[in-house]
């Protein structure tokens, strides 16, 4: 039976996976360059939806009804649809994420050679070289001499497009092809210390 | 009902005998000859241990009458008993300890001792809990293999010398060798060259200037102060800058077998030189500035 | 048919708990509050101070809401079967033994290790090896106490339901009709908190003992080996679980708190044993997504788990609690009161709290995200507008149940609009700096600027304004007490079967 309040709900749901389907798309298009702007209106976006629904949970106790079973019907339906899409939106979100985790090398690979550099993060610095080729697969063997430190890659923007751990005993790779020249600054994102908010490393790209 | 409270006492007491035998067994492998056995090895047969005296245990406890309150006293040894039993794996760490048969089995007594007492203190408190204290009890000790006395070592990458790493050409003097060498090893990040006061002192007047201890002696910042500073920044407390701010690794990136020559040690003394009006022979390196091809 | 009892030795502990979480918590965020000024560029601290109120905002603000939680579902279990107060108790001093620790290590020894000490920095740093001790056995006597409640927690679901079987409601999910044929009931809503928090934090709990026991070996004799990685595990298992524990524990404020406050039941349904099945298992396999930066030198499938496993823990909870509580409320009868406000609020802010944690899940994003503000931006978004206001919302319905006095629709508006709006302001600080990629933990912000800080800054002593008005409208309530009101939450009927001892007091 088609109530108002399912109505409301079956519409409500379309909304927000239209919303967010749009969203997944456009992300998936721009996940290359920073998708700063994008995760925060993503957020923004959803965080608004769930206030409203509260909101329009509120408002609802200014009509209150004793009929329960109506309540539990409707509500363990419109419960049932709401499962089964977060469910579902949730596998599908790890389905798409999969081919961005940063760990695929064997497709990498088919992009050519890279260039291993070795990067020693320690107390209070980065040891690495300050220029690096255009255009070129990278990938940073990163290592610490101390404590746990994190190489965080900013560009000339400020946006962070890319970081991996530096421990202590191990090394972790992080592989990056740089599109574009310029000054790029290395900051240190794993507490290390008192120096932790001064470390960094400049380095540039291209050009020269 | 008969048949099922006889297959349950025969599973205790078949636990209680195989939970011996082990626990046993763990005593005697102290006295057999077979070797140490390496720190990862030894901590899974600390956990194959802590699983026979676990097992006993719980056969034991099962001759506690079954009651609904909780018998509160209990949860105390609960607590401990694991903790000492965890620091009972501490002598594993060293070899001399373990090759001493008699103080090896009295360990390994030990942590017989206060699994049992952790899993038999977890049943006797509630019902019921004695088999999860169990599998945590084991799963803890094997855990400890992963890392507990045993790491890999310093990657081979730490060993490679600092101009391959920031893969630089060579550099006309010493001086500005030493500006390149304090740059990439981040001593501005403390440092400042402009004359103020970060974290560190600053560069900036400091090579032969009186500096001032936090024990209100005061002394020239001579060379070997210089030197000082920078290897064993451990022992320097200077007045007004919090002790043990400045990290102790740039003695064995600067000085020992790997750098005999201390060259960049002498480079960076320079550069700290070139920033001083009152840079004097004293306050200089003996290596001329000059770098020779 | 309930007999009127007066379990004043179960409300005192309760008090005590709730009590000394509040105070604390209150201290944390007048410490949280300097860090943000000092971020702000309103005020001037020296790095190290920073780093010595970070580290204790973190670890006080932490074991400030767990104690809250453990106090709250411990009292709320006491109604179901005895308990041990001087146990309870025992745990209580245990925990604040170790806070004193903490506080002696960072103020007079300057520990600033931070409060997930990842090896080997407190080894490593710029305080005396005597300060990292303190800080390491205070983390231990903290552990102690939380393992002491887990044990009690876990004992009572047991004992009060059979078994670990019935604790878990088995027999009532996959056999449903037989069950109910032999005149059996599932345990209440609010025991399943309580057997996740006791069963979670009792696995965590022996990995923090391992790695505490670890740590203190390394700390007496330098030459101990530890693997950082392995190091870093542990920390991990047990510190996300504990934080991510205090929220689900305080579900059960919801249960039986919003029950009261809608005038309607909350019952134990499949569906709501399953969820709970699902979060014992997420709470234990989420901490992975800790780790997705350690691909190379860990497993790579732990990786994949740790985001499926964060992504679907969303699942229970928004499909089950939240899902649940809104039907509670819907067209409901509810009186609006402060109490009933916060409590609802508290919704909001798990759910918001979880988009920012599900979008930092996602490897991808992670990239970008880990280690930035966004970091806190969640977790604060779950602690402040999540736990904190579950916390105040308990608290106000306890005082409003019994108080001849009820707060003035204005009064209401006027904390909920500071409390909410400065919160809001304060957490949006935190969610543009870490989408603009400001590290985390940095004493000094020299980009993108001071801006985003001072707003933070003034939108939380909006929020600190709104809470003291909640505070002296709480001693107000509390001034008016009066002993012939319905007492609530009522305590059960007592079991006759129960001997003597086992049996409250009867007044």
């Amino acid at each position: 039976m088609v109530t108002p309040s399912t109505l409301l709900w079956s519409m409500f749901i379309l909304l927000a996976v239209g919303a967010d389907a749009a969203f997944v798309i456009v992300v998936r298009s721009k996940l290359a360059t920073n998708p700063s702007a994008l995760l925060l209106s993503m957020f923004l976006l959803v965080a608004a939806q769930t206030v409203l629904v509260f909101l329009g949970v509120v408002l609802s106790t200014r009509f209150p009804t004793e009929d329960q079973t109506g309540i539990h019907r409707h509500g363990y339906a419109a419960r049932s649809a709401w499962f089964i899409f977060v469910a579902l939106f949730m596998l599908a979100a790890f389905v798409t994420t999969i081919p961005f985790f940063p760990y695929l090398s064997n497709v990498a690979a088919a992009q050519g050679p890279a260039l291993r550099v070795p990067v020693i993060a320690q107390q209070f610095t980065f040891l690495m070289p300050s220029h690096f080729p255009l255009e070129q697969r990278i990938i940073f063997e990163v290592t610490s001499r101390d404590v746990n430190h994190n190489f965080g890659i900013y560009n000339s923007k400020g946006e962070l497009i890319a970081q991996t751990q530096a421990m202590p005993n191990y090394v972790n790779d992080l592989e990056v092809t740089f599109q574009q020249p310029g000054r790029y600054t290395v900051q240190c994102l794993e507490y290390c210390g008192i120096g932790h908010a001064r470390m960094e490393k400049e380095f540039t790209v291209g050009g020269n | 009902m008969k048949a099922g409270d006889s297959i349950t006492r025969m599973a205790s007491v078949g636990m209680g005998v195989v939970g011996t035998v082990i626990m046993v067994g763990g005593i005697a492998a102290t006295l057999h000859p077979l070797g140490m056995a390496s720190i990862p090895v030894h901590h899974l047969l600390h956990a194959g241990m802590t699983l026979g005296a676990g097992m006993l245990a719980i056969a034991l406890a099962a001759k506690l009458p079954s009651q609904r309150s909780e018998r509160s006293v209990w949860v105390i040894p609960a607590i401990l008993a694991p903790i000492l039993g965890l620091f009972l794996m501490w002598p594993s760490e060293y070899a001399y300890l373990m090759e001493h048969h008699g103080l090896h089995m009295l360990d390994h007594v030990g942590i017989i001792a206060f699994s049992w007492l952790a899993v038999f203190a977890a049943q006797a408190y509630v019902r019921g809990l004695g088999w999860p204290m169990l599998v945590l009890m084991v799963s803890m000790n094997a855990a400890a293999a992963g890392g507990f006395g045993v790491a890999p070592g310093p990657s081979a990458l730490l060993s490679l010398p600092l101009s391959t790493v920031t893969a630089e050409g060579p550099a006309p003097s010493l001086h500005v060798l030493g500006k390149r060498v304090a740059q990439n090893m981040g001593c501005g990040a403390c440092h400042r060259v402009d004359g103020t006061r970060s974290i560190g002192p600053t560069w900036r007047n400091l090579a032969g200037y009186p500096q001032k201890l936090s024990d209100g002696t005061t002394v020239v910042a001579n060379y070997q102060f210089l030197r000082d500073a920078i290897l064993h920044p451990e022992l320097l407390q200077l007045e007004g800058f919090p002790h043990g701010e400045m990290p102790a690794t740039y003695g064995a990136m600067l000085s020992g077998p790997a750098h005999s020559d201390e060259r960049e040690l002498n480079a960076i003394i320079w550069y700290i030189n070139s920033l001083s009006d009152r840079s004097t022979p004293a306050s200089q390196p003996p290596v001329p500035d000059e770098l020779g091809k | 048919m309930a007999i009127s009892t007066n379990d004043s030795t179960g409300r005192s502990v309760m008090k005590l708990y709730l009590t000394s979480g509040l105070v604390l918590s209150a201290l944390m965020m007048l410490v949280g509050l300097t860090m943000r000024m000092a971020q702000a560029q309103w005020i001037s601290i020296q790095p190290t101070m920073f780093y010595e109120l970070l580290t204790l905002h973190g670890a006080g603000m932490i074991i400030a809401l767990v104690v809250c939680a453990m106090g709250g579902l411990w009292f709320l279990m006491r109604r179901r079967i005895s308990l041990s107060a001087p146990l309870a108790v025992a745990s209580w001093i245990l925990i604040m033994l170790g806070v004193a620790g903490v506080v002696i290590s960072v103020v007079f020894g300057h520990y600033a290790g931070l409060y997930t000490f990842l090896y080997p920095l407190p080894f490593i740093g710029s305080w005396p090896s005597w300060a990292t001790g303190v800080f390491l056995i205070g983390m231990m006597l903290i552990n102690m106490g939380w393992m002491i409640w887990c044990f009690q927690i876990l004992g009572a679901v047991l004992r009060a339901y059979g078994s670990l079987r019935g604790a878990l409601g088995w027999d009532f999910v996959w056999h449903p009709k037989a069950f109910a044929a032999a005149g059996r009931e599932p345990p209440p809503p609010e025991a399943f908190p309580a057997l996740v928090a006791g069963l979670d934090g009792l696995v965590t709990g022996m990995g923090a003992m391992l790695l505490g026991v670890a740590l203190l070996v390394r700390w007496i004799d330098p030459r101990v080996l530890i693997d950082p990685l392995w190091a870093k595990n542990l920390t991990y298992f047990y510190m996300h679980a504990l934080a991510n524990l205090i929220i689900y524990m305080l579900a059960a404020f919801i249960y039986v708190g919003l029950s009261y406050a809608t005038k309607r039941e909350y019952h134990t349904s499949r569906v709501f044993v399953i969820a709970w099945w699902s979060s014992l298992v997420f709470i234990l396999t989420n901490y992975f997504h800790h780790l997705y930066m350690d691909a190379s030198a860990q497993p790579r499938i732990l990786q994949y788990v740790g985001e499926l496993s964060s992504y679907l823990t969303a699942v229970p909870v928004t499909a089950v609690t939240v899902f649940g509580a809104l039907m509670l409320v819907w067209r409901s009868r509810t009186r609006w009161t402060l109490g009933a406000v916060f409590l609802y609020s508290g919704l909001i802010g798990w759910v918001v709290g979880g988009i920012g944690a599900e979008i930092d899940a996602s490897v991808p994003f992670n990239l970008h995200l880990h280690n930035t503000l966004w970091v806190p931006a969640h977790f604060h978004t779950y602690l402040l507008g999540g736990c904190l206001l579950f916390v105040l919302g308990w608290v106000f319905l306890l005082l409003e149940s019994r108080s001849e006095h009820s707060t003035s629709k204005l009064m209401c508006w006027l904390i909920f609009t500071l409390s909410f709006g400065g919160m809001v302001a304060f957490l949006l600080g935190f969610y543009f700096g870490g989408a603009s990629g400001v590290p985390r933990r940095y004493a000094t912000q020299p980009l993108p600027g001071p801006l985003i800080a001072q707003f933070a800054t003034i939108g939380a002593i909006i929020m600190l304004l709104g809470f003291t008005l909640a505070f002296f409208e709480g001693l107000r309530l509390r001034s008016a007490f009066s002993a012939d009101r319905m007492l609530w939450p009522e305590d059960l009927k007592v079991d006759a079967s129960l001997p003597e001892d086992l049996k409250v007091n009867i007044s």
